[in-house]
């Protein structure tokens, strides 16, 4: 896999607490790894994951520091609708953003009712790794690749369900 | 410290040694454990909570013989750590930077004493703040406790630095301190895991009374001998300003430490901001080598300090003249440094053109309990039984009853007992003085509860305690507390109730009540406040499982909720009880069954019984 700064990604997810961004992160953040990159990545912990808002990045390749400034992040992932509007900013131009909303308003280049389809599977927890596998499709990931780091880093309880949603993600963004 | 440049751009697969993405929190863990310490001891608090969890499992997971405890509180954790590292064997203790207030008493005490046995202290500090009371700098702190204090960049540098300050604190026989702030103990970072090599080093206790039993007289010998150590400690490599960017022989210079170097660092290389600038790390902001930092200003004409949160570094120029910082103005007094913050910063120092700055003005959603918390109901059960009370709270998931009017004072640690006995004085001679409660968590109340319950029993206060016993430190990631029991990593140790330690002040009226029942927790917190007339202080305990803990919700009677025609759109469920789950809207409420639980608490709330409850199977 080829090297260099311009392999260099900064990704931005912000969501709600209680919406998994952390797992999410995570998965992104070992897929990444496993490519051969240097990663380095900044969570939301405490008070705010009482519902508050719970944001995440993660810079891949050269970088010293954890957070993304304003305007520099080359994709934005949200599992909330409305945080996702209001973190646009955090977005370069012509950036890619991929977000969970059931109506398309047109302001993301990737939107998916992660929702709707995680009640569909009887699993509405999973709205993160919908949104995760719609990533993964846009991103051009493999995606044998994030299968397996989907099935390393989720509790033992909700692997199966995590990898059906992380399928179905996969394939809701297929034209 | 080898980390000091960015990252390369590849890590190199050939590497044999084992690499993982981890957590700062989790890094420096794994330093304290590879490093052969044999007692850790902390208090959760975020940012600093993930590391003696880590540090357990290792400890269990790979089965050694190192003692790993949730102390009581961070002051008890400190003096079993420095007591290891007074028998020549390595200690860590782990603290949020409050934490460190609490246990400021044996930290300046053991600076004095110093130590045999390497004892790193790990204090994590919060620059927003993000989940604590203040901003303060831990790096002022040990330079008021005349303890060294290293200030790593990434979780990779606190990795390293945890590892050569159990080495660092043997050789100068000092306590070390580890101040990762908040960007630090939750960045993730491909790291190294270093081998883990047990020390085999049997305890050695020298009774020496003139050092370890010190009289105010040999304090004085003690005193001088530590100065000599920080002269000696000031030559060190880590005392001295490190070039980490550009030549050396420029107009300009910055001078950082921490994670603020990180992202001056980026942001030179980002945002295109000048080169002709030279760029230099402190790796320990105290002590300094005075004369070294100083000479900076004589190679630069400007020299400008961008560091985390009080001018620490900044105040030790011996001449200010050409310093630039905290102290000028030029960086904000206060808040965190992100890196558009530092980018700011640094165009106004070098002049540059400011480039179009894009800015996110979103409003954070507020924080709320949990749809289903059982401390929403017990908030809203002691406002309807002290209506007009004065509800003195505390630290915890709990702060958040401020959001439904239950929560009028939160201070510090314990401070709801206290400010309770507070509020009876300035009161007690009005002419209708108002019900007051101490509201307190299970965690809280062990932690810095007692001796206050104690006080307030003795000194003839009057109010009702009320202490929410959800069987967790729930906030900062379910630590266990002395009445779950699993303290510490082999399990040993008893039990302590709540109603045990509670009696043990001396209370008599101690009823123990379920909130979700709330007709009848109401009756229990109005009869124990009827009590204090005759006993001083009463007590309830609101004992209701964290809805967080998956054993328990699944263990609870689950109901699926349905708001009937009866509804108004009053808006009582929202406005008064403020569960994330209920919203009105067109003039209804409705409820949102992705949040819903199905505790059917809210029923009790509806004045006109539009809230309806089935028991689901």
């Amino acid at each position: 896999m080829s090297q260099g700064a311009c392999s260099d990604r900064q990704i931005f997810m912000v969501g709600l607490g209680g919406q998994g961004i952390l797992l999410l992160a995570r998965a992104l953040a070992e897929w990444a790894a496993a490519t051969g990159r240097e990663v380095i990545s900044s969570e939301t912990h405490g008070m705010a994951m009482r519902g508050g808002t719970v944001t995440a990045s993660l810079k891949i390749g050269r970088y010293a520091g954890p957070l993304i400034p304003p305007g520099a992040a080359d994709v934005l992932i949200g599992l909330d609708e409305h945080e996702a509007l209001s973190h646009l900013p955090m977005l370069r131009k012509d950036g890619v953003s991929i977000v969970n909303t059931a109506v398309d308003t047109g302001n993301f280049s990737h939107v998916v009712d992660a929702a709707g389809i995680a009640r569909s599977l009887g699993a509405p927890g999973a709205v993160n790794m919908i949104v995760l596998g719609c990533t993964a499709q846009v991103l051009g990931i493999d995606r044998a690749e994030i299968e397996k780091i989907v099935k390393r880093v989720s509790p033992a309880k909700a692997k199966k369900a995590n990898l059906k949603a992380l399928q179905a993600g996969f394939d809701a963004l297929v034209p | 410290m080898n980390t000091h440049t960015r990252a390369p751009s590849s890590t190199g697969k050939q590497d044999d040694k084992a690499r993982e993405i981890l957590l700062g929190n989790e890094a420096i863990a794994h330093g304290i454990i590879a490093s052969g310490a044999n007692v850790v001891a902390s208090y959760p608090g975020t940012p600093a909570s993930e590391v003696c969890t880590t540090a357990m499992n290792l400890a269990s997971q790979k089965n050694l013989a190192v003692h790993v405890e949730w102390s009581i509180n961070e002051k008890t954790a400190v003096e079993v750590a420095f007591t290891n590292s007074i028998t020549g064997r390595r200690s860590a203790a782990i603290m949020k930077q409050v934490g460190l207030n609490v246990a400021s008493d044996p930290v300046i005490s053991a600076a004095y004493m110093g130590v045999t046995g390497g004892l790193v202290l790990v204090v994590a500090d919060d620059p927003g703040p993000h989940s604590s009371q203040t901003e303060q700098d831990t790096r002022l702190f040990a330079m008021h406790a005349k303890v060294p204090v290293l200030d790593p960049m990434s979780p990779r540098e606190a990795l390293e630095m945890t590892m050569q300050a159990f080495a660092f604190s043997e050789r100068y026989r000092t306590p070390v301190i580890l101040r990762p702030t908040t960007r630090v103990c939750h960045a993730r970072q491909l790291v190294e895991l270093p081998d883990i090599k047990p020390l085999d080093r049997r305890p050695d206790f020298r009774k020496d009374p003139s050092r370890w039993a010190a009289t105010p007289g040999p304090r004085l010998v003690l005193h001088r001998e530590l100065n000599a150590k920080l002269r000696e400690i000031e030559q060190h490599p880590w005392a001295r300003p490190r070039l980490v960017h550009g030549s050396g022989g420029t107009e300009l210079a910055v001078v950082s430490s921490g994670v603020a170097c990180a992202y001056l660092l980026d942001v030179i290389a980002e945002l295109g901001t000048r080169q002709d600038i030279s760029i230099y790390k402190i790796d320990m902001p105290f002590p300094l080598d005075r004369r070294a930092l100083s000479s900076l200003t004589e190679k630069h004409p400007r020299v400008l300090v961008v560091e985390e949160t009080e001018p620490v570094i900044e105040m030790q120029f011996i001449n200010r003249e050409r310093v630039s910082g905290r102290m000028d103005g030029t960086v904000p007094d206060a808040g965190e440094l992100t890196p558009e913050v530092v980018a700011f910063v640094l165009e106004e120092f070098t002049g540059t053109r400011a480039q179009k700055r894009t800015t996110v003005s979103a409003q954070q959603r507020r924080p709320s309990l949990c749809a289903g918390c059982s401390h929403r109901a017990a908030f809203y059960a002691i406002k309807r039984a002290l209506p007009g009370g004065i509800y003195a709270s505390d630290i915890g998931c709990y702060t958040l009853g401020l959001n439904l009017g239950g929560v009028d004072t939160c201070l510090c640690m314990g401070a709801a007992v206290s400010q309770a006995a507070g509020f009876f004085h300035a009161f007690k001679d009005s002419p209708t003085p108002p019900p007051i409660a101490a509201i307190i968590g299970d965690s809280t109340f062990f932690h810095a509860g007692i001796p206050p319950t104690i006080n307030a029993l003795v000194t003839g206060a009057r109010f009702v305690l009320v202490v929410l016993d959800n069987a967790t430190t729930a906030m900062t990631g379910h630590q266990p507390t002395p009445a779950t029991g699993g303290m510490t990593n082999d399990f040993s140790g008893r039990t302590l109730s709540l109603e045990e330690a509670i009696a043990g002040c001396g209370v008599r009226t101690i009823r123990v009540h379920d909130p979700y029942d709330m007709s009848g927790f109401t009756d229990a917190v109005r009869e124990a406040y009827a009590r204090t007339e005759t006993e001083g202080v009463t007590a309830v305990i609101a004992r209701h499982p964290c809805i967080k803990d998956r054993r328990a919700l699944q263990a609870q009677t689950r109901y699926a909720m349905r708001i009937t025609e009866e509804c108004t759109g009053c808006g009582v469920c929202v406005r008064e009880f403020e569960c994330p789950a209920i919203s009105v809207v067109d003039r209804r409420a409705r409820i949102d069954t992705s949040l819903c639980i199905g505790c059917g608490v809210c029923v009790q709330v509806c004045p006109v019984e539009a809230i309806a409850a089935k028991e689901e199977s």
